[in-house]
This record gives C-alpha cells, sequence and structure tokens, in this order.
C-alpha cells in the first residue's frame, strides 16, 4: 500500500510540534530548537510569513548547524539562508512562504556537526508574524560516504 | 544517473494563483479571534495527495476552542470569511480535527501542529469537486494559526473508471 505523506517525512520536532508556532516575533533574534539530522539525509524549512508592524521592517532568516542539541560550535550554513526581506508599503497584508533547503552532505559532518536551527532576525521595534515547521526525509544514504575512503573509483 | 531531486521540486508548499495573484501561504499566520475563516484553495488536478499542515500557536483564554476541517469546492478561493463555491465537506467522510481542541491552562504557550492528509480519490471528482481548502473555526478571545498545504504529483487517475464498464485486474 502506498505509504501516507506523513509517513514519508518527518513533519514535528523532536521535541515539540512546530519548529516555531504562529506569533508576531519581537525584534531581534528568535532561535528555533535544534533538530537531530543522524537519522536523515535532507531537511526543509518551511517559513510562513504574515503581516509586518511596519514597512521599514526587516527580516532575515537563515539555517545554523552544531555538534550537539544544545547548539555546541554552532556556525552558519554558508548559503542557507533567504536575501533579506523588507516590509515595504503592503506591510499589513503580506503573505510570504520561504523554503530553504539542506541535505546533509552540506553540513560539516566531518566535524560531526548534527543539528540544525532556524534563526529568524526581525529589526530593531519591529514585529513580524511568522510561524515554521521542518520537514525531514529519512536516510536512505550515508552524508559522506568517502571521509575516511582512500579513493573512489565510480 | 540523475541528481535525487530536491524535496521541494517532489512536492508543491505554495498556493495557486487565485483571481491573479499568486499565493503563498493558504491561511496566513494571524490572531483569528471568535471567526469561521477559510484558507485558499488548493487545485487537486494533477495532485494525488494532499498534506494539510496547520500550525498553532498561543490561544486567548483557558476556554478557547478550534475546529479544523477540509472541504471541497467546484471553483477556487482566496482565503477570507467567505468559502469558495459550492465549498462543503468532503462527501467521502468529513476530514476534521478533534471536536474541539480547547486551549486549556496553558493557552498562552501552546504549540501544535496538525496533518491533514487527503487523496484526489476522496473527493467528489466526477461532480468537478476539483478544490480544497480548510476551514478553521475559533471561538472566545482568539488563536493565532497558520497553514500551508502540500501537494503530491499526481501518480493516477483520482477516478480511474468513471466511463469504463468493469475493469478486470
Amino acid at each position: 500500500m502506498e505509504r501516507k505523506l506523513y509517513e514519508l517525512n518527518r513533519f514535528d520536532t523532536d521535541t515539540q510540534a512546530s519548529l516555531i508556532e504562529p506569533q508576531a516575533l519581537a525584534a531581534g533574534t528568535t532561535n528555533s530548537i535544534w533538530l537531530g539530522m543522524a537519522n536523515y539525509n535532507k531537511a526543509i524549512f518551511v517559513i510562513q510569513g504574515g503581516a509586518a508592524n511596519d514597512a521599514a521592517a526587516t527580516l532575515d532568516v537563515l539555517v545554523r548547524e552544531a555538534q550537539d542539541n544544545v547548539g555546541g560550535g554552532a556556525q552558519a550554513i554558508t548559503g542557507k539562508a533567504i536575501t533579506q526581506v523588507v516590509a515595504d508599503v503592503g506591510f499589513a497584508t503580506l503573505n510570504d512562504l520561504w523554503l530553504i533547503h539542506v541535505e546533509t552532505p552540506e553540513m560539516d559532518v566531518n566535524n560531526v556537526y548534527t543539528h540544525l536551527q532556524l534563526q529568524v532576525i526581525v529589526s530593531t521595534d519591529d514585529t513580524w508574524e511568522i510561524s515554521a515547521i521542518c520537514m525531514r526525509q529519512t536516510r536512505r544514504y550515508e552524508p559522506a560516504p568517502t571521509t575516511q575512503v582512500t579513493e573512489l573509483i565510480d | 544517473m540523475g541528481a535525487e531531486r530536491a524535496l521541494y521540486e517532489r512536492d508543491r508548499h505554495d498556493g495557486d494563483v487565485i483571481a491573479e495573484v499568486g499565493t503563498a501561504c493558504i491561511f496566513v499566520p494571524a490572531d483569528h479571534v471568535a471567526v469561521t475563516r477559510y484558507s485558499a484553495t488548493v487545485n487537486m488536478q494533477g495532485h494525488d495527495r494532499v498534506l494539510f499542515e496547520i500550525l498553532g500557536g498561543a490561544a486567548g483564554a483557558t476556554g478557547d476552542t478550534i475546529i479544523i476541517s477540509v472541504q471541497e469546492a467546484t471553483a477556487e478561493g482566496a482565503e477570507g470569511a467567505v468559502a469558495a463555491a459550492g465549498s462543503r465537506a468532503l462527501a467521502s467522510g468529513a476530514k476534521i480535527t478533534t471536536l474541539p481542541a480547547t486551549a486549556g491552562a496553558g493557552f498562552a504557550t501552546r504549540n501544535d501542529l496538525w496533518l491533514i492528509e487527503v487523496r484526489s480519490e476522496e473527493m467528489d471528482v466526477d461532480n468537478l469537486f476539483n478544490f480544497l481548502q480548510l476551514k478553521v473555526v475559533t471561538t472566545g478571545t482568539g488563536w493565532v494559526v497558520g497553514a500551508v498545504a502540500q501537494r503530491s504529483i499526481a501518480s493516477y487517475e483520482p477516478v480511474a473508471t468513471t466511463n469504463v464498464t468493469e475493469v478486470v485486474p
């Protein structure tokens, strides 16, 4: 029998339901919890954006990696950030959807980076309606299959 | 051998163009106060499954409730207080959350994720019900809710035997 979409991938986090529950995020940096990627080879962060409070409000969203579930050695992953968004004149009726895709070979697996986090930054004195989930695909391949192999002949 | 496709290539996560306006989120995250609200519709032609991912944040008070269900419709419709044309509960059987979900003592710090999966064969395709939308009913002082629809490309016809006299498998 064909598997359901909710069986193909994991939609909740390791310790809670939504990664970032819908809310008016305050100014400053909001970090999601850390998601373990040991049993997964792909993840897609699905970020929804609603209204901002001001036309000049800005939003940055990026993915970081760490060596454990408390952020040890946390660092940004190159190329896994949206272009900064400016709310502009339509700030009260914004409807945005951002997708950030990460595959485990893009993580620093050799240095034991095993966890991912979503970081959202709202500009000073502003707010932005944000929510986010992360969908993780069960691992089918080794993230870095040739770490200790001398040579791979394909 | 080709590269494995990205997750965002395999399924569609955004909404449709409705009345010449592109729709990103089918239900924009916002605080909904004692209201019945419909998501933007998603056209299921060309797709065989959809997973509605409904995210819930804080409610306003202990006794606030929320009911989320899926409706099928014969035409597109934008997010709002008015249902799309012909919108009704699925004739094949209700797709609805446990009634009602009450906010409870932890109403201010709630974090919920409801997943509702619908297959196209559960829709009344024969009678042109090609669209789906969420119906979200909140009572009390409000509930912050947002939703995304993830649609999977059709591998099969939704109703393969509409005009076939008999199928002998």
